[in-house]
């Protein structure tokens, strides 16, 4: 696998303003989100409160995957949240009522304050997920990550898009398949996905192509009887997610002419009970310098908070952000088609 | 969610496996490319960043951009399609049988009738149900199989008329 980002590659569709020109033609040719919202009543979409505080700490990452739809990789070395802005999101999460905090990147265990942070974070009693790649458990300076992650209780949520190599590593690249299970061993061993243990272990699944993801409850048997069957490894729970056309997702689409077949199967897919559930109304995202948004899609589009609240974590206001109208687009459709999507999985 | 009835009420299948496919004639002008950097191919004009793969061969019957379309068989027959839809509906639900075993039953059905609208959705909705290309393959491994069988087995048919007509 090359590894080179889109920006890396300087690609045209590195660029946010780029990315949302595609999405907006995509307007001229089906129905605007927001005409689909206000159809059943569910429009304009506003937020109800923040009780989750998604923090990207940066783009940099161990892995080039195809459809990342932050353009993480190990050539992202410039975008990485400084310890200042860690301590603004800490005042933040502070003044909120235990928010769930939810750190994501890029490989957020690669930001060198990733561990300091995870322990001032639990120090407050907040519950603490890492979106975790599983292979970066393997790498040199990160041997004892997994241990870290045990003794401090954070939940994992970590990507295994199939239970096969050759669709793991088709997306993932070359070997991550294997590189992956070694990670969920490591965490097995610790108690991580065993019952009465207390240590969470939830496994994502995305769809490896231009197809919505399988119904959650089904693919979770199947993942749990093959995993178990031919590896013996255990988890809590699989979580299905949608992939954005964004990023790398949407050069994939635009590259191999999937792009209206996709959004069509998006589109026609629109589910009201779906949209109701969406993440943006209950989450705050935070960018890694510190930038505000309603979701990481948003903010990976450039897309910053609506309404009168502030635009970054210096001036976080929680009155003025909890019922911020949420900024939306054509690319909305990934989190409310089908059974609908969000970093908990289906929200249907 | 198979939902052919949906399609039913709009004329226009939404969110069955007859839904979403591509359609061709959306397209805005081909591909500019402008060469390789790494994986990416780098387009070379914002314009059309829309991939217009949609330029290809199309004088044949079978288009592609028809199968969204499945749903204008209604428009003179509405209460023949409403009760096809319905039944469809019906037969791809969850019972004795799963939902992916159903597609994938489907999938080598559509192979052994070899309609390409059935192939082109029930891949897509094999891949939507969870199913691999493993579990795909042996199941048209298996339409394949019949087929070859119910060749063979009209064998015994030349037989008998070649034992009744020789002496």
């Amino acid at each position: 696998m090359a590894l080179t980002s889109l920006l890396g590659a300087q690609h045209p569709l590195a660029s946010p303003a780029q990315q949302l020109r595609v999405l907006q033609d995509c307007e001229d040719r089906f129905q605007p989100f927001d005409s689909a919202l206000d159809q059943c009543g569910l429009g304009p979409l506003t937020a109800d409160g923040i009780r989750v505080v998604q923090i990207n700490t940066g783009k940099l990452c161990n892995q080039t995957c195809k459809h990342c739809h932050v353009d993480a990789g190990p050539d992202r070395t410039e975008e990485n949240m400084s310890w200042e802005t860690l301590g603004l999101c800490l005042r933040a999460i502070e003044s909120l009522e235990r928010p769930t905090v939810d750190i994501t990147g890029g490989a957020p265990e690669l930001n060198p304050h990733f561990r300091w942070f995870v322990r001032r974070v639990r120090a407050l009693g907040c519950h603490v997920i890492d979106r975790c790649n599983l292979t970066v458990l393997a790498i040199r300076g990160q041997r004892d990550l997994a241990g870290f992650l045990a003794s401090h209780g954070v939940e994992v949520v970590a990507s295994l898009p199939y239970f096969l190599a050759s669709r793991t590593d088709a997306q993932r690249g070359s070997g991550v398949f294997d590189k992956s299970l070694q990670g969920i061993r490591q965490l097995n061993d610790l108690g991580y996905g065993r019952q009465g243990s207390g240590l969470v272990l939830n496994l994502v699944y995305n769809p490896t192509g231009a197809f919505l993801p399988p119904d959650q409850a089904a693919v979770e048997a199947d993942f749990r009887h093959e995993l178990r069957s031919r590896h013996g490894i255990e988890f809590n729970s699989l979580l299905t997610i949608a992939n954005m056309p964004i990023s790398r997702f949407l050069e994939f689409l635009v590259r191999t002419g999937n792009l209206d077949r996709y959004m069509r199967k998006l589109v026609s897919a629109f589910n009201p009970a779906a949209a109701r559930g969406v993440m943006c109304r209950t989450t705050l995202s935070i960018g890694w310098d510190g930038s505000l948004h309603d979701c990481d899609f948003n903010q990976m589009l450039s897309l910053q908070v609506g309404g009168r609240g502030p635009r970054h974590i210096r001036d976080f206001d929680e009155d003025l952000l909890a019922g911020r109208p949420v900024v939306t687009g054509q690319h909305c459709y990934g989190c409310t088609a089908g059974s609908g999507s969000s970093c908990s999985g289906a929200t249907t | 969610m198979a939902a052919l009835d949906l399609a039913a009420r709009c004329h226009r299948p939404t969110g069955s496996p007859f839904s979403g496919s591509a359609e061709s004639d959306v397209a805005r002008g081909p591909v500019r490319k402008g060469g390789t950097v790494g994986r990416y191919t780098v387009l070379s004009a914002v314009g059309p960043l829309i991939a217009q793969e949609a330029v290809r061969a199309v004088d044949g019957y079978y288009h592609d951009h028809d199968l969204p379309r499945f749903g204008e068989i209604g428009s003179d027959a509405p209460e023949l399609w409403e009760k096809f839809s319905a039944w469809y509906a019906a037969v791809f639900r969850a019972g004795a049988l799963s939902e992916r075993e159903k597609s994938l039953i489907a999938l080598a059905v559509a192979h052994a009738v070899q309609c390409p609208y059935c192939i082109d959705a029930f891949t897509q909705d094999c891949l939507e149900k969870g199913s691999n290309l493993e579990q795909m393959t042996e199941a048209v491994h298996v339409a394949s199989a019949i087929r070859g069988g119910a060749t063979l087995i009209h064998g015994i048919q030349m037989r008998n008329i070649a034992e009744k007509v020789s002496m």
